[in-house]
């Protein structure tokens, strides 16, 4: 058995227990590799992939899959690419543990048990740090003295790009490219999945041969597998102004948005990425999305139904009184786009 | 032109249909589809949808995901499930909505339930209506509706109502307007699950059925041909006074419960329901919400509509019931709604 804990800024402690997993995959659960930690006392989260016995007595049964009862979850899903059965143990109570186990068929579906493994946890993450009052946002984060700058695009939007510019041109220091804390500060939460599936997308559509691809893959995976605690990192961060990023035929162009835009849009982005992240393994619909679906139908006062209204208030709260921006940026990246944004910045907290 | 089809629903919402030669086809899934409301001509329509290839698109607009192109009141996308591709452009346009769709050839089955319809609903909503995600049975004036999720038992209940001479407002959904239920009859889709033991109007879609799931079975699941069973007009009644709602839960249980439920918890798993539903039109939503951030109060306009339309409705019921026993949950919902049918006669 194979053992990984994380450790998520003392706010949330994971551990993953690999039981019978092949070697191929070893090296491709690494996307949060920058909270390992060697030892963890009292998980909150404990996620156990392997074959499992499912405990489904007793239980309320939705679209013929999925298995419901107070705290319970369990629920099976499946393409061509991988089958998977789910189960999700104590949602309500402060200790969860989860059961996974995913087979794979063909050779895209390789990626898809790690892939799956993160798309169940993520989702999961985001309801428990929203107990803690914060929101796991996807979006990148930068800092300047002590200014965070938070950077929020759907993907395509080259949120990766422009938090490396801002590093490596600008002065800036790394929070996160992908995905981000925000509660009373901002909290860095450093992930590699997103670059790697954001440069294949752009791969897609250059057209490029077979062979190039297959090198490519194998290029980004060693890319993906660095330590990220080489890279500076600042951990914390006051949040100090927002903008959005639109990746647009007109572009620079800067317009200021109210806190209750914001708030939707920050909403919208988080359902929609529900949808994308599903795409990677394949699927139109993000499993834990179905999961959360059925058992906030099930249990319509229960805290997984009411995260939707708990993350809007508690946004109210983080976002009023900041500078919010939506940028139009040109669909091509070019390097022009991080200096607009640098000079904003500086012009709001200067 | 024969290439032309118009649906009218109540006159609140007129759909035209425009398609190119080579998708004939998805016509005709079209007409089998809405067929109780194919009307011979309209002269406004509210929903204009051509199928054929997209040609032109604004030159304003902003990229999100690599596959939307958003614009101020439209918005440009590919999306697929297992082997069906589409593309689609929609059109908000303040008196109606246009869209253009391309499907390939596995997508033409898809169209009316994951496109068509939520469309439909998104519409009725903007005028006071909703479409819900229930089965609506009528017996006199009154109506029940059955609502739960997709594989709950909603169409076999309906077909068993059916046998026993009842008529039904809609298997899959029905629309509700103040208290009212008007009927949104769209064809059956039959399943070998759903199938009740002898029944003479289903059987001629015994041989169809054995040979989709046969297909089905063969491709591993990776292509599955819906059967369609298009419904008579004369077993559809139009409309009725919403009497009573039952929601139903197969669980894992042996025995049947029986309980009532307060509104706003009902209201609150249906909202669930109708969302996954209709899930591809809320991506699209969700994705146009991102850029124009008007849309997504649609999702809360949804919950309030629906309130209204429940409004003078009272009895609210949750029926578990045992998983794959349809027919303890069919005495179940008869016991529930009080009501000894006769055996009628088949046309």
């Amino acid at each position: 058995m194979r053992v990984a804990n994380f450790n998520f800024h003392n706010l949330l402690r994971v551990r993953f227990e690999w039981r019978k997993f092949r070697a191929l995959l070893k090296s491709l659960d690494l996307s949060l590799s920058y909270f390992l930690v060697d030892e963890l006392k009292n998980p909150d989260i404990t996620v156990r992939v392997g074959p499992f016995k499912p405990a489904v007595s007793d239980c309320r049964v939705y679209e013929r899959k999925f298995f419901v009862k107070e705290g319970f979850f369990y629920g099976e899903g499946g393409n061509w690419r991988a089958n998977w059965a789910v189960q999700i143990e104590g949602l309500e109570k402060d200790e969860i543990f989860v059961n996974i186990n995913a087979k794979t068929r063909s050779f895209r579906g390789i990626l898809a048990p790690n892939m799956l493994v993160n798309l169940i946890v993520i989702p999961l993450l985001e309801l428990k740090f929203l107990e803690r009052n914060y929101v796991l946002l996807h979006a990148g984060a930068v800092s300047k003295n002590r200014k965070g700058l938070l950077i929020v695009g759907r993907g395509g939007s080259a949120k990766t790009s422009i938090a490396m510019d801002l590093v490596r041109k600008h002065g800036y220091e790394y929070m996160g490219d992908d995905r981000v804390l925000v509660g009373k500060n901002l909290l860095s939460f450093p992930t590699h999945v997103e670059v790697f599936y954001c440069m294949l997308k752009n791969a897609r559509s250059e057209y490029l041969s077979l062979h190039e691809k297959i090198k490519l893959i194998f290029c980004l995976r060693n890319l993906r597998i660095k330590n990220l605690r080489e890279f500076k990192i600042c951990d914390m961060s006051p949040l100090n102004c927002v903008l959005f990023i639109h990746p647009s035929s007109r572009p620079y162009k800067i317009k200021s948005l109210s806190v209750e835009d914001a708030k939707k849009k920050i909403l919208a982005n988080m359902l929609t990425e529900y949808f994308e992240m599903a795409r990677i393994v394949g699927l139109g619909i993000l499993p834990t999305f179905e999961f959360f679906n059925a058992y906030s139908a099930a249990f319509p006062n229960s805290s997984v139904a009411k995260f939707q209204e708990k993350l809007l208030v508690l946004l109210e709260d983080l976002l009023s009184g900041l500078p919010i921006y939506e940028v139009s940026v040109p669909i091509r990246y070019e390097e022009g786009i991080a200096s607009v944004i640098d000079s904003i910045f500086e012009r709001e907290i200067g | 032109m024969s290439n032309t089809v118009s649906f009218n629903i109540y006159d609140k919402v007129r759909i035209k249909v425009y398609a190119e030669k080579s998708q004939n086809r998805v016509l005709k899934k079209l007409r089998v589809e809405y067929s109780f409301f194919e009307t011979e001509d309209l002269s406004e329509a509210d929903i204009i949808v051509r199928i054929g290839k997209i040609n032109k698109l604004p030159s304003d607009y902003v990229k999100i995901d690599g596959k939307y192109l958003i614009g101020d009141d439209w918005i440009y996308l590919f999306d697929s499930y297992k082997v069906a591709k589409w593309n689609l452009y929609i059109q908000f346009n303040s008196d109606c909505i246009s869209l253009t769709v391309d499907p390939n050839f596995f997508a033409c089955d898809l169209i009316p339930p994951i496109i068509l319809t939520p469309l439909i609903g998104f519409w009725l909503n903007k005028k006071g209506l909703s479409l819900v995600h229930a089965a609506g049975i009528g017996f006199e004036d009154e109506a029940v509706l059955i609502t739960g999720f997709g594989g709950s038992g909603k169409t076999s209940v309906t077909l068993r109502m059916l046998e026993r001479g009842l008529k039904i407002f809609g298997d899959d959904h029905v629309i509700l307007e103040d208290g009212k239920v008007l009927a949104f009859p769209t064809a059956l889709s039959l399943f070998s699950y759903n199938i009740p033991v002898e029944n003479e109007w289903i059987k001629r879609y015994k041989i169809k059925l054995r040979l989709n799931s046969l297909i089905h079975k063969f491709t591993f699941g990776y292509i599955y041909p819906v059967t369609k069973a298009q419904i008579d007009p004369r077993l559809v009644k139009n409309c009725g006074k919403l009497e009573k709602v039952i929601l139903i839960e197969p669980s894992n249980r042996e025995e049947c419960n029986i309980e009532e439920i307060e509104k706003r918890e009902l209201v609150e798993s249906w909202i669930r329901n109708i969302l996954y539903d209709s899930i591809y039109l809320n991506k699209y939503l969700c994705a146009f919400s991102y850029v124009n951030s008007a849309f997504l109060n649609y999702l809360h306009d949804l919950k309030e509509t629906l309130l209204r339309n429940l409004a003078s409705c009272r009895q609210f019921i949750r029926i578990t019931f045992p998983q794959n026993n349809v027919e303890k949950l069919f005495e179940t919902v008869l016991h529930v709604i009080e009501y000894e049918g006769c055996k009628l006669q088949f046309p």
